[in-house]
Protein backbone atom coordinates (compact mmCIF):
# COMPACT_ATOMS: atom_id res chain seq x y z
CA UNK A 1 0.00 0.00 0.00
CA UNK A 2 1.04 3.60 -0.61
CA UNK A 3 -1.63 5.35 0.46
CA UNK A 4 -5.04 6.24 2.47
CA UNK A 5 -6.89 3.03 4.40
CA UNK A 6 -8.75 0.97 2.62
CA UNK A 7 -10.60 -1.64 5.54
CA UNK A 8 -12.23 -0.46 8.13
CA UNK A 9 -10.99 1.81 10.78
CA UNK A 10 -11.64 2.71 13.88
CA UNK A 11 -14.17 6.09 14.11
CA UNK A 12 -11.18 8.75 16.05
CA UNK A 13 -14.57 10.93 16.95
CA UNK A 14 -15.99 10.17 19.67
CA UNK A 15 -14.33 8.92 22.74
CA UNK A 16 -15.08 7.94 26.55
CA UNK A 17 -16.82 11.45 27.06
CA UNK A 18 -19.36 10.24 24.27
CA UNK A 19 -19.54 6.99 25.93
CA UNK A 20 -20.28 8.72 29.27
CA UNK A 21 -23.19 10.21 27.76
CA UNK A 22 -25.02 7.12 26.85
CA UNK A 23 -23.83 5.17 30.03
CA UNK A 24 -24.96 8.12 32.40
CA UNK A 25 -28.06 9.15 30.08
CA UNK A 26 -29.63 5.52 29.92
CA UNK A 27 -29.13 4.62 33.37
CA UNK A 28 -30.50 8.13 34.65
CA UNK A 29 -33.13 7.56 32.41
CA UNK A 30 -33.71 4.17 33.44
CA UNK A 31 -33.70 5.09 37.21
CA UNK A 32 -36.43 8.21 36.60
CA UNK A 33 -38.80 5.57 34.84
CA UNK A 34 -38.20 3.09 37.51
CA UNK A 35 -38.60 6.01 40.53
CA UNK A 36 -41.98 6.76 39.22
CA UNK A 37 -43.15 3.00 38.72
CA UNK A 38 -41.73 2.12 42.25
CA UNK A 39 -43.87 5.37 43.89
CA UNK A 40 -46.66 3.53 42.41
CA UNK A 41 -45.97 1.31 44.69
CA UNK A 42 -45.27 3.15 47.30
CA UNK A 43 -41.85 3.65 47.95
CA UNK A 44 -39.77 7.16 48.17
CA UNK A 45 -39.48 9.20 45.05
CA UNK A 46 -36.94 11.66 45.80
CA UNK A 47 -33.77 10.14 45.98
CA UNK A 48 -34.07 7.94 43.34
CA UNK A 49 -35.49 10.65 41.03
CA UNK A 50 -32.33 12.90 42.23
CA UNK A 51 -30.02 10.04 41.27
CA UNK A 52 -31.35 9.70 38.03
CA UNK A 53 -31.60 13.45 37.31
CA UNK A 54 -27.81 13.42 38.38
CA UNK A 55 -26.65 11.03 36.06
CA UNK A 56 -28.23 12.10 32.96
CA UNK A 57 -26.40 15.58 33.81
CA UNK A 58 -23.44 13.96 34.10
CA UNK A 59 -24.31 12.57 30.74
CA UNK A 60 -24.67 16.14 28.97
CA UNK A 61 -21.79 17.06 30.61
CA UNK A 62 -19.07 14.71 29.23
CA UNK A 63 -20.69 15.69 25.82
CA UNK A 64 -20.05 19.29 26.44
CA UNK A 65 -16.79 18.30 27.35
CA UNK A 66 -16.40 16.10 24.11
CA UNK A 67 -17.84 19.06 21.23
CA UNK A 68 -14.51 21.14 20.21
CA UNK A 69 -16.37 24.60 20.16
CA UNK A 70 -18.22 24.60 23.65
CA UNK A 71 -19.17 27.78 24.17
CA UNK A 72 -21.68 27.37 20.75
CA UNK A 73 -23.19 24.56 22.41
CA UNK A 74 -26.78 26.07 22.51
CA UNK A 75 -26.43 25.69 18.32
CA UNK A 76 -27.39 22.25 19.29
CA UNK A 77 -30.67 23.32 19.32
CA UNK A 78 -30.94 24.27 15.19
CA UNK A 79 -31.90 21.04 14.02
CA UNK A 80 -34.89 19.59 15.34
CA UNK A 81 -36.59 18.67 11.90
CA UNK A 82 -34.11 15.58 11.77
CA UNK A 83 -31.08 15.92 13.60
CA UNK A 84 -31.64 13.09 16.67
CA UNK A 85 -29.02 15.08 18.90
CA UNK A 86 -31.17 18.11 19.35
CA UNK A 87 -34.04 16.02 19.66
CA UNK A 88 -32.16 14.95 22.75
CA UNK A 89 -31.06 18.45 23.53
CA UNK A 90 -34.55 19.48 23.71
CA UNK A 91 -36.28 17.21 25.81
CA UNK A 92 -33.43 17.72 28.48
CA UNK A 93 -34.22 20.72 29.88
CA UNK A 94 -38.54 19.73 29.76
CA UNK A 95 -37.05 16.12 31.58
CA UNK A 96 -35.68 18.25 34.01
CA UNK A 97 -38.05 20.72 34.98
CA UNK A 98 -40.77 18.33 35.49
CA UNK A 99 -38.41 16.57 37.31
CA UNK A 100 -37.54 19.06 40.02
CA UNK A 101 -41.44 20.48 40.11
CA UNK A 102 -42.08 16.68 40.85
CA UNK A 103 -39.80 16.34 43.18
CA UNK A 104 -40.76 19.69 45.06
CA UNK A 105 -44.67 19.42 44.89
CA UNK A 106 -44.70 15.12 44.77
CA UNK A 107 -47.27 15.57 42.31
CA UNK A 108 -48.64 12.28 40.60
CA UNK A 109 -48.93 13.67 37.02
CA UNK A 110 -45.30 15.18 37.40
CA UNK A 111 -43.96 12.15 38.26
CA UNK A 112 -45.51 10.60 35.18
CA UNK A 113 -44.42 12.95 33.38
CA UNK A 114 -40.69 13.21 34.69
CA UNK A 115 -40.92 9.37 33.30
CA UNK A 116 -42.74 9.79 29.88
CA UNK A 117 -39.59 12.11 28.72
CA UNK A 118 -36.97 10.14 30.21
CA UNK A 119 -38.50 7.26 27.70
CA UNK A 120 -38.29 9.89 25.02
CA UNK A 121 -34.59 11.04 26.16
CA UNK A 122 -33.80 7.50 25.65
CA UNK A 123 -35.28 7.00 22.47
CA UNK A 124 -33.61 9.82 21.11
CA UNK A 125 -30.36 8.30 22.38
CA UNK A 126 -31.10 5.21 21.09
CA UNK A 127 -31.74 6.62 17.62
CA UNK A 128 -28.95 9.02 17.73
CA UNK A 129 -26.73 5.96 17.94
CA UNK A 130 -28.43 4.11 14.39
CA UNK A 131 -28.52 7.68 12.44
CA UNK A 132 -24.78 6.99 12.58
CA UNK A 133 -24.96 5.58 9.09
CA UNK A 134 -20.91 5.49 8.58
CA UNK A 135 -20.56 3.35 11.82
CA UNK A 136 -22.19 -0.58 11.23
CA UNK A 137 -22.25 -2.07 14.48
CA UNK A 138 -24.42 1.43 15.26
CA UNK A 139 -26.40 1.68 12.19
CA UNK A 140 -28.21 -1.98 12.63
CA UNK A 141 -31.87 -1.18 13.02
CA UNK A 142 -31.86 -3.61 15.87
CA UNK A 143 -29.68 -1.61 18.28
CA UNK A 144 -32.56 0.62 19.01
CA UNK A 145 -34.09 -2.22 21.69
CA UNK A 146 -31.11 -3.13 22.66
CA UNK A 147 -29.57 0.15 23.87
CA UNK A 148 -33.31 1.06 25.29
CA UNK A 149 -33.50 -2.21 27.28
CA UNK A 150 -29.83 -1.59 28.62
CA UNK A 151 -30.66 1.85 29.78
CA UNK A 152 -33.76 0.40 31.46
CA UNK A 153 -31.94 -2.25 33.13
CA UNK A 154 -29.48 -0.32 34.25
CA UNK A 155 -32.00 2.18 36.05
CA UNK A 156 -33.65 -0.69 37.46
CA UNK A 157 -30.30 -1.93 38.38
CA UNK A 158 -29.56 1.51 40.32
CA UNK A 159 -33.28 1.89 41.76
CA UNK A 160 -32.43 -1.83 43.69
CA UNK A 161 -29.50 -0.43 45.02
CA UNK A 162 -30.87 2.37 45.80
CA UNK A 163 -33.73 0.50 47.68
CA UNK A 164 -31.20 -1.88 49.25
CA UNK A 165 -29.18 0.84 50.61
CA UNK A 166 -32.00 2.99 51.77
CA UNK A 167 -33.99 -0.22 53.57
CA UNK A 168 -37.02 0.38 51.10
CA UNK A 169 -38.34 -3.19 51.11
CA UNK A 170 -41.46 -2.79 50.85
CA UNK A 171 -40.88 -2.92 46.75
CA UNK A 172 -38.06 -4.45 46.22
CA UNK A 173 -39.47 -7.50 45.04
CA UNK A 174 -41.68 -5.90 42.70
CA UNK A 175 -38.36 -3.91 41.58
CA UNK A 176 -36.58 -7.57 41.40
CA UNK A 177 -39.30 -8.88 39.75
CA UNK A 178 -39.92 -5.85 36.86
CA UNK A 179 -35.62 -6.04 36.58
CA UNK A 180 -35.65 -10.11 35.89
CA UNK A 181 -38.10 -9.35 32.99
CA UNK A 182 -35.46 -6.79 31.66
CA UNK A 183 -32.39 -8.30 31.83
CA UNK A 184 -34.04 -11.34 30.11
CA UNK A 185 -35.27 -8.90 27.48
CA UNK A 186 -31.85 -7.49 26.94
CA UNK A 187 -30.07 -10.59 26.73
CA UNK A 188 -32.57 -11.70 23.83
CA UNK A 189 -32.35 -8.10 22.32
CA UNK A 190 -28.56 -8.82 22.48
CA UNK A 191 -28.59 -11.98 20.12
CA UNK A 192 -31.45 -10.47 18.04
CA UNK A 193 -28.47 -7.49 17.34
CA UNK A 194 -25.32 -9.41 17.26
CA UNK A 195 -27.47 -12.53 14.80
CA UNK A 196 -28.84 -9.79 12.61
CA UNK A 197 -25.32 -7.68 12.30
CA UNK A 198 -23.07 -10.88 11.04
CA UNK A 199 -25.79 -12.02 8.78
CA UNK A 200 -25.93 -7.98 7.38
CA UNK A 201 -22.29 -8.04 7.23
CA UNK A 202 -20.06 -5.90 9.40
CA UNK A 203 -16.81 -5.08 9.82
CA UNK A 204 -15.10 -8.40 11.49
CA UNK A 205 -12.74 -5.93 13.73
CA UNK A 206 -16.06 -4.78 15.03
CA UNK A 207 -17.67 -8.20 15.24
CA UNK A 208 -14.81 -9.56 17.32
CA UNK A 209 -14.90 -6.33 19.49
CA UNK A 210 -18.14 -7.37 20.07
CA UNK A 211 -17.06 -10.98 20.81
CA UNK A 212 -14.57 -10.30 23.17
CA UNK A 213 -17.50 -9.02 25.38
CA UNK A 214 -19.55 -12.18 25.30
CA UNK A 215 -18.04 -13.39 28.54
CA UNK A 216 -18.22 -10.61 30.85
CA UNK A 217 -21.57 -9.00 29.27
CA UNK A 218 -23.82 -11.71 27.98
CA UNK A 219 -22.44 -14.77 30.27
CA UNK A 220 -21.84 -13.15 33.50
CA UNK A 221 -23.22 -9.62 33.14
CA UNK A 222 -27.00 -10.44 32.39
CA UNK A 223 -27.76 -14.46 32.29
CA UNK A 224 -25.83 -14.46 35.66
CA UNK A 225 -27.89 -12.35 37.29
CA UNK A 226 -30.85 -14.07 35.85
CA UNK A 227 -30.07 -16.63 37.75
CA UNK A 228 -29.77 -14.69 41.06
CA UNK A 229 -32.53 -12.76 40.70
CA UNK A 230 -34.68 -16.22 40.06
CA UNK A 231 -33.75 -17.36 43.09
CA UNK A 232 -33.67 -13.70 44.86
CA UNK A 233 -37.25 -13.95 44.12
CA UNK A 234 -37.95 -18.06 45.08
CA UNK A 235 -35.64 -17.62 48.28
CA UNK A 236 -37.79 -17.02 51.42
CA UNK A 237 -35.18 -15.90 53.62
CA UNK A 238 -35.16 -11.99 53.66
CA UNK A 239 -31.45 -11.71 54.19
CA UNK A 240 -30.48 -14.10 51.22
CA UNK A 241 -33.04 -12.50 48.76
CA UNK A 242 -31.52 -8.88 49.56
CA UNK A 243 -27.81 -10.14 48.85
CA UNK A 244 -28.70 -11.70 45.98
CA UNK A 245 -30.88 -9.02 44.46
CA UNK A 246 -28.14 -6.39 45.38
CA UNK A 247 -25.13 -8.65 43.45
CA UNK A 248 -27.65 -8.94 40.69
CA UNK A 249 -28.20 -5.39 40.17
CA UNK A 250 -25.08 -4.41 40.76
CA UNK A 251 -23.50 -7.06 37.67
CA UNK A 252 -26.39 -6.05 35.33
CA UNK A 253 -25.50 -2.54 35.60
CA UNK A 254 -21.42 -2.60 35.61
CA UNK A 255 -21.99 -4.65 32.81
CA UNK A 256 -24.90 -2.60 30.76
CA UNK A 257 -21.87 0.20 31.10
CA UNK A 258 -19.62 -2.32 29.52
CA UNK A 259 -21.43 -2.93 26.46
CA UNK A 260 -21.98 0.95 25.80
CA UNK A 261 -18.62 2.07 26.37
CA UNK A 262 -17.25 -1.01 24.20
CA UNK A 263 -20.07 -0.22 21.03
CA UNK A 264 -19.03 3.27 21.30
CA UNK A 265 -14.89 3.17 21.78
CA UNK A 266 -14.17 -0.38 20.73
CA UNK A 267 -16.42 -1.42 17.53
CA UNK A 268 -17.03 1.53 16.38
CA UNK A 269 -14.99 0.43 13.07
CA UNK A 270 -16.05 2.57 10.05
CA UNK A 271 -17.28 1.83 6.85
CA UNK A 272 -14.17 1.58 5.01
CA UNK A 273 -14.00 1.66 1.15
CA UNK A 274 -15.22 -0.86 -1.37
CA UNK A 275 -15.75 -1.69 -5.21
CA UNK A 276 -18.18 -3.27 -6.24
CA UNK A 277 -15.98 -3.81 -9.72
CA UNK A 278 -12.11 -3.51 -10.62
CA UNK A 279 -11.65 -1.40 -13.77
CA UNK A 280 -10.62 -2.69 -16.99
CA UNK A 281 -6.84 -1.68 -17.31
CA UNK A 282 -5.17 -1.36 -20.81
CA UNK A 283 -6.70 -4.62 -22.63
CA UNK A 284 -7.55 -6.29 -19.89
CA UNK A 285 -11.03 -7.07 -18.18
CA UNK A 286 -12.72 -5.99 -15.52
CA UNK A 287 -12.32 -7.57 -11.77
CA UNK A 288 -14.46 -8.72 -9.04
CA UNK A 289 -15.52 -6.70 -6.44
CA UNK A 290 -13.18 -5.88 -3.05
CA UNK A 291 -14.36 -4.93 0.26
CA UNK A 292 -11.38 -5.37 2.48
CA UNK A 293 -12.06 -5.79 6.09
CA UNK A 294 -15.36 -6.96 5.89
CA UNK A 295 -17.48 -10.04 7.26
CA UNK B 1 -31.74 22.19 -11.98
CA UNK B 2 -27.94 21.77 -11.41
CA UNK B 3 -26.35 18.92 -10.05
CA UNK B 4 -22.45 19.58 -9.35
CA UNK B 5 -21.25 15.91 -9.98
CA UNK B 6 -17.87 14.07 -10.40
CA UNK B 7 -16.74 11.32 -12.65
CA UNK B 8 -13.69 9.45 -11.79
CA UNK B 9 -12.45 7.27 -14.32
CA UNK B 10 -10.74 4.74 -12.81
CA UNK B 11 -9.31 3.52 -15.77
CA UNK B 12 -6.93 5.93 -15.80
CA UNK B 13 -5.93 7.05 -11.96
CA UNK B 14 -2.27 5.82 -11.73
CA UNK B 15 -2.14 7.11 -8.26
CA UNK B 16 0.37 9.92 -8.62
CA UNK B 17 -1.52 12.14 -6.16
CA UNK B 18 -1.15 14.83 -7.72
CA UNK B 19 -4.80 15.75 -6.88
CA UNK B 20 -4.11 15.32 -3.35
CA UNK B 21 -1.25 18.27 -3.77
CA UNK B 22 -3.42 20.43 -5.33
CA UNK B 23 -6.32 20.03 -2.98
CA UNK B 24 -4.01 20.76 -0.25
CA UNK B 25 -2.15 23.79 -2.17
CA UNK B 26 -5.68 25.14 -2.85
CA UNK B 27 -7.73 24.46 0.27
CA UNK B 28 -4.51 24.74 2.45
CA UNK B 29 -5.50 22.14 5.04
CA UNK B 30 -3.55 20.99 7.26
CA UNK B 31 -0.63 18.20 7.88
CA UNK B 32 -2.75 14.28 8.19
CA UNK B 33 -5.46 16.02 6.15
CA UNK B 34 -6.72 15.34 2.73
CA UNK B 35 -10.11 15.74 1.65
CA UNK B 36 -9.00 14.54 -1.58
CA UNK B 37 -7.11 11.29 -1.67
CA UNK B 38 -6.27 8.41 -3.54
CA UNK B 39 -6.26 5.12 -2.21
CA UNK B 40 -4.18 2.26 -3.43
CA UNK B 41 -6.11 -0.74 -3.04
CA UNK B 42 -4.64 -4.17 -4.00
CA UNK B 43 -8.37 -6.89 -4.37
CA UNK B 44 -7.51 -10.72 -5.38
CA UNK B 45 -5.41 -13.61 -4.84
CA UNK B 46 -1.99 -14.76 -6.19
CA UNK B 47 -1.62 -15.05 -9.53
CA UNK B 48 -4.45 -12.84 -10.01
CA UNK B 49 -3.85 -10.18 -8.04
CA UNK B 50 -5.43 -6.38 -8.99
CA UNK B 51 -4.55 -3.24 -8.00
CA UNK B 52 -6.99 -0.08 -8.12
CA UNK B 53 -5.83 3.49 -7.63
CA UNK B 54 -9.62 5.00 -6.19
CA UNK B 55 -9.62 8.76 -5.66
CA UNK B 56 -12.08 9.54 -2.73
CA UNK B 57 -13.43 12.26 -0.76
CA UNK B 58 -17.09 14.08 0.09
CA UNK B 59 -19.23 12.48 -2.16
CA UNK B 60 -21.43 15.66 -1.94
CA UNK B 61 -24.69 12.80 -1.45
CA UNK B 62 -28.00 13.62 -2.51
CA UNK B 63 -29.57 12.24 0.79
CA UNK B 64 -25.97 13.37 2.74
CA UNK B 65 -26.34 11.29 6.40
CA UNK B 66 -24.52 14.24 7.70
CA UNK B 67 -26.58 16.87 7.06
CA UNK B 68 -29.60 14.77 8.80
CA UNK B 69 -27.66 14.58 11.37
CA UNK B 70 -25.86 18.15 12.29
CA UNK B 71 -27.34 19.21 15.15
CA UNK B 72 -26.86 22.53 14.14
CA UNK B 73 -28.04 23.39 10.78
CA UNK B 74 -23.65 23.99 10.04
CA UNK B 75 -23.89 21.25 7.49
CA UNK B 76 -26.35 21.94 4.74
CA UNK B 77 -27.55 20.68 0.96
CA UNK B 78 -27.44 22.93 -1.47
CA UNK B 79 -30.18 23.09 -4.24
CA UNK B 80 -26.67 22.55 -6.98
CA UNK B 81 -26.08 19.32 -5.35
CA UNK B 82 -23.05 20.46 -2.77
CA UNK B 83 -22.92 19.64 0.85
CA UNK B 84 -21.40 22.65 2.60
CA UNK B 85 -20.31 23.04 6.29
CA UNK B 86 -20.76 26.92 7.86
CA UNK B 87 -17.51 26.73 10.34
CA UNK B 88 -19.16 29.56 12.76
CA UNK B 89 -22.20 27.31 13.62
CA UNK B 90 -20.57 24.17 13.64
CA UNK B 91 -19.79 23.18 17.28
CA UNK B 92 -17.35 20.05 16.52
CA UNK B 93 -19.71 17.47 17.99
CA UNK B 94 -18.62 14.74 15.37
CA UNK B 95 -21.73 13.36 14.85
CA UNK B 96 -21.42 14.39 11.01
CA UNK B 97 -17.86 12.11 10.94
CA UNK B 98 -19.43 9.08 12.47
CA UNK B 99 -23.02 9.59 10.03
CA UNK B 100 -20.45 9.96 6.83
CA UNK B 101 -19.73 6.26 5.74
CA UNK B 102 -17.17 7.92 3.06
CA UNK B 103 -14.67 8.86 5.87
CA UNK B 104 -14.84 12.23 4.03
CA UNK B 105 -14.93 14.57 7.83
CA UNK B 106 -11.89 15.80 9.51
CA UNK B 107 -11.92 17.64 12.67
CA UNK B 108 -8.60 18.84 14.08
CA UNK B 109 -8.30 20.15 17.45
CA UNK B 110 -5.25 22.01 17.12
CA UNK B 111 -3.20 23.96 14.71
CA UNK B 112 -0.63 21.54 13.40
CA UNK B 113 1.96 22.66 10.86
CA UNK B 114 4.49 21.16 8.15
CA UNK B 115 7.86 21.89 10.07
CA UNK B 116 6.69 21.55 13.85
CA UNK B 117 4.82 24.04 16.04
CA UNK B 118 6.02 27.04 13.97
CA UNK B 119 4.14 27.54 10.84
CA UNK B 120 6.08 28.42 7.61
CA UNK B 121 5.26 32.16 6.10
CA UNK B 122 2.89 31.15 3.82
CA UNK B 123 0.62 28.59 6.64
CA UNK B 124 0.85 31.82 8.61
CA UNK B 125 -0.76 33.58 5.56
CA UNK B 126 -3.06 30.96 5.11
CA UNK B 127 -3.96 30.30 8.78
CA UNK B 128 -7.68 30.16 9.56
CA UNK B 129 -8.71 29.45 12.95
CA UNK B 130 -12.31 29.13 12.40
CA UNK B 131 -11.43 25.77 10.82
CA UNK B 132 -9.87 24.40 14.35
CA UNK B 133 -12.43 22.24 16.29
CA UNK B 134 -14.89 22.17 13.85
CA UNK B 135 -15.65 19.84 10.68
CA UNK B 136 -14.05 20.25 7.76
CA UNK B 137 -14.15 18.62 4.32
CA UNK B 138 -14.02 18.73 0.39
CA UNK B 139 -16.07 21.58 -0.82
CA UNK B 140 -15.65 20.95 -4.86
CA UNK B 141 -13.90 24.23 -4.54
CA UNK B 142 -17.34 25.82 -4.03
CA UNK B 143 -15.55 29.67 -4.57
CA UNK B 144 -14.40 28.65 -7.75
CA UNK B 145 -18.20 27.52 -8.67
CA UNK B 146 -20.35 30.03 -6.71
CA UNK B 147 -17.61 33.20 -8.95
CA UNK B 148 -18.40 31.50 -12.37
CA UNK B 149 -21.61 32.47 -13.08
CA UNK B 150 -20.68 36.58 -12.34
CA UNK B 151 -17.37 35.84 -14.91
CA UNK B 152 -19.26 33.85 -17.55
CA UNK B 153 -17.16 30.77 -16.83
CA UNK B 154 -18.61 27.21 -16.68
CA UNK B 155 -17.29 24.95 -13.79
CA UNK B 156 -15.97 21.89 -15.24
CA UNK B 157 -14.92 23.41 -18.46
CA UNK B 158 -12.93 26.62 -17.45
CA UNK B 159 -10.30 25.58 -14.47
CA UNK B 160 -10.20 28.91 -12.88
CA UNK B 161 -14.42 27.67 -11.97
CA UNK B 162 -13.24 23.93 -11.52
CA UNK B 163 -12.12 21.98 -8.58
CA UNK B 164 -8.71 22.07 -8.18
CA UNK B 165 -7.47 18.06 -8.27
CA UNK B 166 -9.89 18.13 -11.34
CA UNK B 167 -7.50 20.66 -12.81
CA UNK B 168 -4.41 19.40 -11.46
CA UNK B 169 -5.07 15.30 -13.03
CA UNK B 170 -2.69 14.54 -15.51
CA UNK B 171 -4.66 11.42 -17.07
CA UNK B 172 -7.73 13.05 -16.89
CA UNK B 173 -9.23 10.59 -14.53
CA UNK B 174 -11.31 13.13 -12.64
CA UNK B 175 -14.30 14.72 -14.67
CA UNK B 176 -16.27 17.75 -13.35
CA UNK B 177 -19.54 18.98 -14.05
CA UNK B 178 -23.48 19.21 -13.90
CA UNK B 179 -25.17 16.18 -14.70
CA UNK B 180 -28.41 17.58 -15.18
CA UNK B 181 -26.76 19.04 -18.27
CA UNK B 182 -26.59 16.19 -21.22
CA UNK B 183 -24.38 17.97 -22.73
CA UNK B 184 -21.74 18.43 -19.85
CA UNK B 185 -18.70 16.28 -20.23
CA UNK B 186 -19.35 14.72 -17.21
CA UNK B 187 -23.49 13.32 -18.29
CA UNK B 188 -21.52 12.19 -21.81
CA UNK B 189 -18.51 10.66 -20.43
CA UNK B 190 -21.18 9.12 -17.84
CA UNK B 191 -23.77 8.44 -20.91
CA UNK B 192 -20.93 6.18 -22.66
CA UNK B 193 -19.41 4.03 -19.47
CA UNK B 194 -20.05 1.12 -17.26
CA UNK B 195 -19.87 2.93 -13.62
CA UNK B 196 -20.59 2.82 -10.28
CA UNK B 197 -21.02 4.90 -7.12
CA UNK B 198 -19.27 3.88 -4.16
CA UNK B 199 -21.57 2.46 -1.08
CA UNK B 200 -24.67 2.91 -2.85
CA UNK B 201 -26.90 0.23 -1.17
CA UNK B 202 -26.50 2.78 1.74
CA UNK B 203 -29.05 5.11 -0.19
CA UNK B 204 -26.76 8.53 -0.10
CA UNK B 205 -27.33 9.37 -3.78
CA UNK B 206 -23.55 9.67 -3.69
CA UNK B 207 -22.09 12.71 -6.70
CA UNK B 208 -19.21 10.83 -7.80
CA UNK B 209 -19.03 8.18 -10.10
CA UNK B 210 -16.46 5.70 -10.58
CA UNK B 211 -15.91 3.96 -14.42
CA UNK B 212 -14.85 0.91 -14.58
CA UNK B 213 -15.44 -0.08 -18.18
CA UNK B 214 -16.59 1.55 -21.80
CA UNK B 215 -20.10 0.45 -22.49
CA UNK B 216 -21.09 -3.03 -24.81
CA UNK B 217 -21.26 -1.64 -28.41
CA UNK B 218 -25.01 -3.16 -29.29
Amino acid sequence: MTSGRTAPWHQPNWDARAAGNFIFGGAGTGLIVFAALAHAFGAAYRLPAVIGFALVAAGLACVWAEIGRPLRAFNVYLHPQTSWMTREAMVAPFLFASGAAAIWTGSEALVWAAAALALVYLTCQAQMIRASKGIPAWRHRLIVPLVMLTGLTEGGSVAVLVAAATRDYAWLTWLEALLLALVIARGFAWYAYRSGLQREGAPVKALAALARIEVPFVILGNWGPVVLLFVALAETSGATAFWLGVVSAATGLVAGWLFKFTLITRAAYNQGFALPRLAVRGAGTPGPATKPGWH
Amino acid sequence: MTRWAMAVDLRRCIGCQTCTTACRQANATPPGVQWRQVLDMEAGEYPDVRRAFVPVGCMHCGDPPCEHVCPTTATKKRDDGLVTIDYELCIGCGYCAVACPYQARHIVHRATFAYGEKPTEPEQVRYDPERISVATKCTFCKERIDGAKEKGLTPGVDPEATPACVNACITETLVFGDRDDPNSKVSKLLAETRHFRMHEELGTDPGMYYIWDRKEQP
